[in-house]
């Protein structure tokens, strides 16, 4: 029987109609795609940032999504975020799986490697992406190069620890070598797999790469309290500077010491704990004039979304602590950015397609650049490394307070990037960025120069104390432009 | 040569400094388990009671460090009265129970700091601060107070104990709980006395332990076990067992910081330590059980 | 009905449970159950000494840890199969209980805790010393699977019966061993050493007998716990916490009874999970910013608090606590 062609026009144009229509409707009516979150949100401060960033981060996705200036879908994590009790495995695992069984497409988090261990298993079994965006354990991403199919859901916004040392060596040779005249070093490393592997490649790469000797070693033991001894040793090395790696160890008794025994080397390293804004409260002020890493800093436009971040979170929740972001905070709030770019190329979440399209990530954030490594690197999966991408920053505890000691916590104390030197800026009144580096490079060498009197009146004690404590002075009011 | 005596020097002092600590650390322990027979695993809790009240007062109500000082020490002595008569005095009769429940107490304790304070570590402001040098070695002056004030505290204490009539009922009472009730002591009123006495001492010890280091919910831990070794090896009960004891263990941590370290490695690269200061504590646990196997009671206990 | 009848059946109703409410629990629970089931083994081991002997062991996590780094480490490095290391482990774990137990058990009271006390700390100095080979205190993977399936649910639920198969066959054991003439022995060395002694019974042998068992049972669940994290991980193997935790949960069911322990392991486990559910009833992700919940806070105090409440009232343990009650019913004539 043959169809009469009105017929045959009229029913194309009616499902022709029908499909737009439901198109439409459906486009509309994509139910937002469900973010979990596991982390030590209960008892820790960095696990506290984490949500605060994925919140911050979720409300700005979800208003532009409104405004039409990003595509649907919205994103969720109603009822989906989750404590991990810090250390607990087997809680982080059971957490993992019921935010999977709860529709959660992506998990997003994860600090101690310990609990980020507890659940890898879990997401190699249910196939569900991972963003881990506060821990630097290596592990993680040898285990997706020794098994890519199986592992591949996993994806870090951190920079791991062999990285972080790597840039270490970088900060030795172009800060303490060429800017501060710095010969001879002494490294302070807590016994955990962190401090161990970071003093490993520092005395294997210092001498060579950075043409700066180790003139001690120091091994302690995690919970050690003291370190009077320890000082006095390094004190004997005759060391210029003094390079910790802190993990676990919060460092707090560690800064109180140097400061009362005015340790002649000033301090740069890897304080974990010491990149909280509280930390100044913590120590009572004496980690004046301390530098330590970290992924990003409030007050300092790295890029153009950094100090907009900054300021909403201080808005938002300056009266509770973390009351500055940590850098948790930044990562997971770039964490969610990614992952809704990598949703919208993916149309959809599929898991397989999600993790093809995470990986052609190329994001600028508020830490820097976000590109993953390949599945062919050492480091797959790990975000790329360099100056155009993410690096650490290297940021001073400084105030413009006369007395440390008698500042306000809440408000004299200042973080500012000495290292690399794209990042020394200071944001105008408009929170553009403008460069200091000649600023700092001029105090640089008028430590040099008082060092060099130090020397020459026979090294009396706390005398190069004194000129660090200057050259923090004066890099705090580089930063307000004076 | 001169090097090994600079060195020499300098792990006699820090000896001597920390061991003093120590002692007072572990001194309210042994006491109330040579008196009262009860292994008081709330101990290191009292220290941090004395030293987060310290901190509070400075921090919150603006006093001077003297008078916080003053507060820790009456809280904690409360506290310690408190503690028995709420919970021990009920069930001392199983050592078992007794042991949990003063666990249980010291997690409570953690927990309740946890919520009303700051997991953060903090530091508590010396009371003298800076550093002086004694020869050839530097030392933070806020030490040397925290030396001279736990001798005193332990010289007050055996004064006490030995010279004062009420010293010598905690004394008779601690060797034969049935004689002293039989010749009319009031046992109740010497337990009270002696959970006070440890809380006191608890409390001082508390505010130079976290003056001498940190203050965080977890600080009570440590003091526990080194009170624990101190008191065994030393031999429980007795308090110049305590003191040798303490001085043993300060001088094997310190010891340990000097030692220079080895590095052994196969050829897979992989590398392990002998001795150095990562050693720092596991050497004195070895030695604790050394001295265990050899002499069970301790180095000055009565055997049981 | 006899003390060791009633034992019994507590034990069946349990595993029966547990077993029949499998397939009906969401995943997370299933997790949770597998571990909880995991540490009431632990619990049932270290009561089957310290609770029948009196002698207090602090740190018994000491056995899982050799047992769990053995065969961890063994099927990691020599790439042996697991049905070979976990023996293996075992056989180490009960070794080390042997070496250890004779010079130890010369010590009395709070001098053999202490002891023991010192082992699993000891332990970890080695693990974090030898780190580059242990995974220092962290941990390596690339252990193999205790279950070799690679779907989700297939392996959540081999894990949870495997383990449930060891906890059964395990308390099957100890109840027996606890109420046949080794037990009443133990319990009579509880009571009073000087006097069993007296009675020509060699104490010594029997201590060191428990002693094995122990270390056997307890070094048996640290193997599975390593196959089902398919990795070395030190907070699992060398908590002092969870030495602890053991410690508590034999208390809280009644010392010596083994069942009292099952379920104390069960209890502590499970209520550590409920506070958590409870706690976490809404975080609310809105415009007023995290605000922790109450509970969540308190959550943890809340069972320190319950666990002194209880410690109170039912000194000797919840299982006597029961079997006291209906006992008093059946007296005043039930």
């Amino acid at each position: 029987m043959r169809i009469s062609r009105r017929s045959f026009l009229r029913v194309l144009g009616v499902g022709a109609g029908a499909l737009t229509l439901s198109h439409v409707l459906g486009w509309g009516q994509q139910p937002p795609v469900k973010i979990g979150l596991i982390g030590p949100i209960v008892l820790l401060d960095v696990g506290k940032a984490m949500v605060r960033g994925a919140q911050l981060a979720l409300e700005e996705i979800n208003k532009l999504v409104d405004e039409k200036k990003l595509p649907p879908p919205k994103l969720t994590m109603d009822g989906l975020i989750r404590d991990d009790q810090v250390i607990r495995g087997d809680v982080a695992k059971a957490a993992f799986e019921e935010l999977v069984e709860q529709g959660a497409q992506v998990i997003i988090g994860g600090f101690l490697d310990e609990a980020v261990m507890g659940m890898i298993p879990s997401m190699a079994r249910l196939r569900k992406p991972f963003l881990n965006t506060g821990s630097s354990g290596k592990q993680f991403s040898e285990l997706v190069k020794s098994d890519y199919e199986k592992y591949k859901y996993y994806f870090r916004l951190m920079l791991n620890s062999e990285v972080l040392a790597q840039d270490a060596v970088g900060m030795v040779k172009g800060l303490m070598k060429e800017e501060l005249g710095v010969q001879k070093v002494a490294l302070v490393m807590e016994d955990s797999n962190f401090g161990r592997d970071f003093l490993k490649i520092l005395q294997a790469k210092l001498p060579s790469e950075a043409g700066v000797e180790v003139a001690k070693a120091i091994n302690f033991p995690i919970n050690n309290p003291d370190f009077n001894a320890i000082l006095q040793q390094i004190g004997d090395s005759d060391a210029d500077a003094i390079i910790p790696g802190f993990a676990f160890n919060t460092g707090v008794p560690f800064v109180g010491q140097t400061y009362e025994l005015r340790v002649d080397a000033p301090v740069i390293g890897i304080i974990t704990e010491g990149q909280a804004f509280e930390y100044w409260k913590s120590t009572g002020g004496r980690v004046m004039g301390h530098a330590y890493a970290d992924a990003a800093t409030g007050e300092t436009p790295l890029t153009p979304k950094t100090l907009p971040f900054f300021q909403a979170y201080v808005e938002r929740y300056g009266d509770s602590p973390p009351s500055r972001p940590l850098y948790t905070a930044f990562t997971t709030y770039d964490g969610m950015f990614v992952l809704k770019e990598a949703i919208d190329r993916a149309k959809g979440t599929d898991p397989d397609r999600l993790v093809e399209e995470l990986e052609k990530t190329d994001y600028v954030g508020t830490v820097g650049r976000v590109q993953f490594r390949g599945k062919d690197d050492v480091y797959p999966h790990d975000p790329k490394y360099g100056p155009e991408y993410v690096v650490a920053k290297w940021v001073l505890w400084t105030t413009l307070a006369k007395d440390p000691l008698k500042a306000d916590p809440q408000k004299d104390p200042l973080r500012v990037v000495i290292w690399p030197k794209q990042y020394r800026l200071r944001p105008d009144e408009e929170g553009r960025p403008i460069s200091i580096d000649a600023c700092i490079s001029k105090a640089a060498a008028e430590y040099r120069a008082a060092v060099e009197e130090w020397k020459k009146k026979g090294k009396p004690r706390g005398g190069r104390f004194d000129a660090w404590q200057a050259f923090t002075r004066s890099v705090a009011k580089c930063f307000v432009g004076q | 040569m001169e090097q090994i005596l600079v060195i020499a020097e300098r792990i006699v002092i820090y000896t001597v400094l920390i061991s003093a600590l120590y002692a007072l650390v572990a001194l309210g322990f042994t006491m109330i388990f040579g008196v009262a027979r009860v292994l008081n695993l709330a101990h290191g809790a009292f220290l941090m009671v004395g030293a987060y009240t310290a901190w509070f007062a400075q921090q919150y109500l603006h006093w001077d460090l003297y008078s916080a000082f003053a507060l820790a020490v009456v809280v904690c002595t409360l506290l310690g009265v408190v503690l028995y008569h709420g919970l021990v005095r009920h069930v001392q009769r199983s050592p078992i129970v007794t042991l949990i429940a003063t666990l249980a107490c010291a997690l409570i304790i953690e927990e309740l700091i946890k919520i009303f304070f700051t997991t953060n570590t903090q530091l508590l402001a010396p009371f003298i601060s800076g550093s002086i040098e004694i020869d050839k070695t530097t030392v933070i002056t806020n030490r040397i107070v925290a030396f001279g004030a736990s001798w005193a505290a332990i010289i007050l204490f055996w004064l006490f104990v030995h010279r004062t009539r009420w010293g010598k009922v905690i004394l008779a009472t601690a060797q034969d709980q049935e004689g002293a009730a039989l010749v009319g002591i009031d046992v109740r009123r010497v337990y009270t006395l002696t959970w006070a006495i440890s809380g006191a001492l608890a409390g001082i010890a508390g505010v130079f332990f976290a003056s001498w280091v940190k203050i965080d919910p977890f600080m009570w831990r440590d003091p526990l076990i080194i009170s624990f070794a101190i008191v065994v090896v030393g031999g429980l009960g007795s308090l110049k067992g305590s003191i040798v004891a303490a001085y043993l263990i300060g001088f094997l941590e310190v010891l340990m910081t000097y030692s220079p370290s080895m590095r052994i490695c196969t050829e897979g690269f992989r590398c392990f330590e002998f001795l150095g200061s990562s050693w720092v504590g596991v050497s004195s646990l070895l030695v604790l059980i050394a001295i265990l196997f050899i002499k069970p009671e301790g180095l000055f206990g009565r055997a049981e | 009905m006899s003390l060791r009848a009633i034992k019994f059946g507590i034990l069946g109703i349990t595993v029966i449970v547990v077993a029949a409410l499998g397939p009906f629990l969401p995943a997370k629970w299933m997790t949770t159950l597998t571990y909880a089931q995991l540490f009431a083994i632990y619990a049932m081991g270290w009561d089957i000494l310290s609770g029948m002997t009196g002698q207090i062991s602090f740190g018994h996590i000491f056995f899982v840890a050799v047992a769990g780094y053995t065969t961890g480490l063994l099927n990691l490095y020599m790439k042996w199969p697991i049905w070979a290391t976990i023996p293996l482990g075992v056989v180490m774990a009960v070794v080390a209980g042997l070496l250890f137990s004779v010079p130890a058990l010369r010590l009395r009271g709070p001098y053999f805790s202490l002891i023991t006390l010192i082992l699993p700390l000891a332990a970890a100095r080695l693990v974090i010393i030898l780190a580059d080979w242990t995974g220092g205190e962290l941990g390596k993977f690339g252990v193999a699977a205790l279950c070799p399936f690679s779907d989700f649910k297939a392996n959540q639920y081999c894990n949870y019966y495997s383990l449930w198969g060891l906890m059964t066959g395990i308390g099957l054991f100890l109840v027996w061993l606890s109420s046949s003439r080794v037990g009443k022995i133990l319990e009579a060395i509880r009571e009073n050493e000087e006097a069993t002694e007296a009675a020509g019974i060699n104490t010594a042998k029997y201590k060191i007998f428990a002693f094995a068992v122990s270390a056997c049972v307890v070094g048996l669940g640290g193997t599975f716990s390593v196959h089902i994290n398919e990795s070395v991980f030190f907070n699992s193997l060398l908590s002092l916490t969870t030495s602890i935790e053991m410690i508590v949960a034999s208390v809280i069911g009644g010392m010596g009874t083994i069942v009292g322990a099952l379920w104390g392991g069960f209890l502590v486990r499970g209520g550590e999970q409920v506070i958590r559910e409870v706690a976490q009833l809404k975080v609310p992700v809105g415009s007023e910013g995290l605000a922790l919940s109450f509970l969540e806070r308190w959550a943890t105090f809340i069972f320190f608090a319950l666990l002194l409440v209880l410690l109170f009232f039912a000194r000797q343990g919840l299982l006597p606590l029961l079997l006291g009650l209906v006992k008093k019913r059946e007296i005043r004539g039930g």
